[in-house]
């Protein structure tokens, strides 16, 4: 009797055991929620399918009056990191990031979000991958979360998810929030831009005549490298009959030299009473004024 | 008549503020002169310090970005490198009162005794005065400026924009580089960089 206990309980010890290896709750933490910041990791498919690419997304949720940062911080702040600690073959693209919202503070200049913020990274799978095994996906992952004061953030979130050969099924949870941020991100401008330098300004050219005859109510540039504008000064676009120009404040960085801008640009436009935001990514070679 | 005439002087006034308050200081220009107070009730004026190399360091002792290079000990052996070879350092801190990095006289040097730092002195800039005049935007926020008064450097301690306290051995500090050309006679190689930190609390 004795005997059959210690087994069984050993057995369950086992069976715990075992629980924590395959469903991996204690080994592997998702979501993280920080003193500020709620960080979850979530995969667009169920399985994965040896040798194929599938999204994931960095979900975080901010509370009111605080912010992360875009790949340009802006003047101050830092951009969420990831670092990957993947299975041997796996490999991470760099993350895809949707357009940021300009975050003034004082007088001062941020690129970031407010409320939350999804941000994608692709993930390949070797060919030789064996299914009917899970794998897990790690990524230590860092922030700055800012209200009026800063606050760096950290957690190592991870997913686990079985290997099929099927087909993989979409999960519903986090294709919605793919489909959700995709409006956001931005897709490669489908026109000529070019750049001309002035005394203190920098005026960016759009060559999009189908643009022109838009209601474009607002555009914004926000630049990747730090010191080609003045985060914080007003842009002023113009519509002209070949576009668009938008004059931009120089920054710290002497502009002699420089061979391209690159950068994300967000159009607003009003037609009727909707509203519409696109936004694009440009990369801008010196040129004359059109 | 009389009150346009006012309206028009208005415009002229604005006008002329909003051309001086982009001034914003040049690389290779005269560094913008200031006159400021330091923790000790002393006042300091950038221009009687020519025939000096002076350092001048935004800082917040609440930032985290701060934090991690006086943790480290980082901050404070630069400052101790610049003064040991006749330099001038200058921290600033433009928190304004009530916000994150405010200090009394009393408790800045309390933070430089704790902190075992060495600058020359702490000035304290709560109405953002200096800060403002060298568009001062991050905590640290670092500039040099030569002997002959130029400003020859302006941006960020280091390359490695983090909180990592461990970053500070691999990172590549631009401040010690420039400031070993500028001994040396030297221009210095990178004399603009990205500034990393928390915003400068106006």
């Amino acid at each position: 009797m004795a005997w059959a206990m210690r087994q069984y309980g050993i057995r369950l010890a086992m069976a715990a055991m075992y629980l924590v290896l395959v469903s991996g709750t204690p080994l592997l933490a998702n979501p993280v929620s920080t003193t500020h910041v709620q960080a979850e990791l979530g995969s667009v498919v169920t399985t994965i399918q040896p040798g194929t690419s599938f999204w994931v997304v960095l979900h975080l949720r901010m509370p009111a009056g605080w912010h992360t940062y875009w790949q340009n911080p802006g003047d101050a702040g830092l951009a969420t990191a990831m670092h990957w600690l993947l299975p041997a073959g796996f490999t991470a693209g760099d993350i895809v990031w949707p357009y940021p919202q300009r975050l003034p503070v004082g007088p001062l200049m941020n690129y970031g979000y407010e409320g939350a913020v999804s941000l994608l990274t692709q993930i390949t799978a070797p060919a030789d991958l064996l299914p009917g095994q899970h794998v897990a996906l790690r990524a230590e992952t860092t922030w700055v979360a800012c209200a009026k004061i800063c606050v760096p953030e950290a957690a190592t979130l991870a997913l686990q998810l079985p290997v099929s050969t099927e087909t993989p099924q979409d999960d519903a949870r986090w294709k919605t929030v793919l489909t959700e941020v995709q409006p956001r991100l931005p897709r490669a401008a489908p026109w000529k831009v070019v750049f001309t330098e002035e005394q203190d300004t920098l005026t960016l050219i759009v060559a999009a005549p189908d643009v022109a005859a838009s209601p474009i109510t607002d555009a914004t540039f926000f630049p990747l490298a730090y010191g080609i504008i003045d985060h914080a000064a007003a842009q002023q676009f113009q519509m002209t009959e070949q576009g668009l120009r938008l004059m931009l404040q120089r920054g710290t960085l002497d502009p002699t030299g420089l061979t391209r801008i690159e950068g994300v640009l967000v159009l607003h436009e009003k037609r009727d009473s909707a509203s519409r935001v696109q936004a694009f990514t440009v990369s801008a070679l010196p040129g004359r004024a059109l | 008549m009389q009150r346009r005439r006012f309206a028009v002087l208005a415009i002229l006034c604005t006008l002329v503020f909003a051309t001086l308050s982009e001034a914003i200081p040049k690389i290779g220009q005269p560094a913008p002169d200031f006159t400021s107070t330091d923790s000790q009730g002393v006042t300091h004026t950038l221009g009687a310090y020519r025939g000096k190399i002076v350092v001048v360091e935004w800082t917040n002792h609440q930032c985290p970005f701060v934090g991690k290079h006086y943790g480290t000990g980082n901050m404070q052996a630069l400052q101790k490198y610049a003064t040991d070879t006749n330099m001038i350092w200058l921290s600033v801190i433009s928190s304004a009162p009530g916000e994150q990095g405010y200090v009394s006289s009393a408790e800045a040097n309390t933070l430089t005794a704790k902190r075992q730092a060495s600058p020359t002195a702490v000035l304290l800039d709560s109405a953002g005065v200096v800060g403002r005049l060298y568009d001062a935007r991050t905590t640290p926020h670092m500039y040099i400026i030569d002997a002959q008064g130029t400003l020859v450097y302006m941006g960020g301690i280091d390359d490695k924009p983090s909180t990592q306290p461990v970053d500070v051995q691999t990172a590549k500090n631009y401040v010690r580089i420039a400031l070993g050309e500028v001994l040396s006679a030297k221009p210095v190689s990178t004399p603009i960089t990205r500034p990393y930190g928390c915003s400068v609390k106006y």
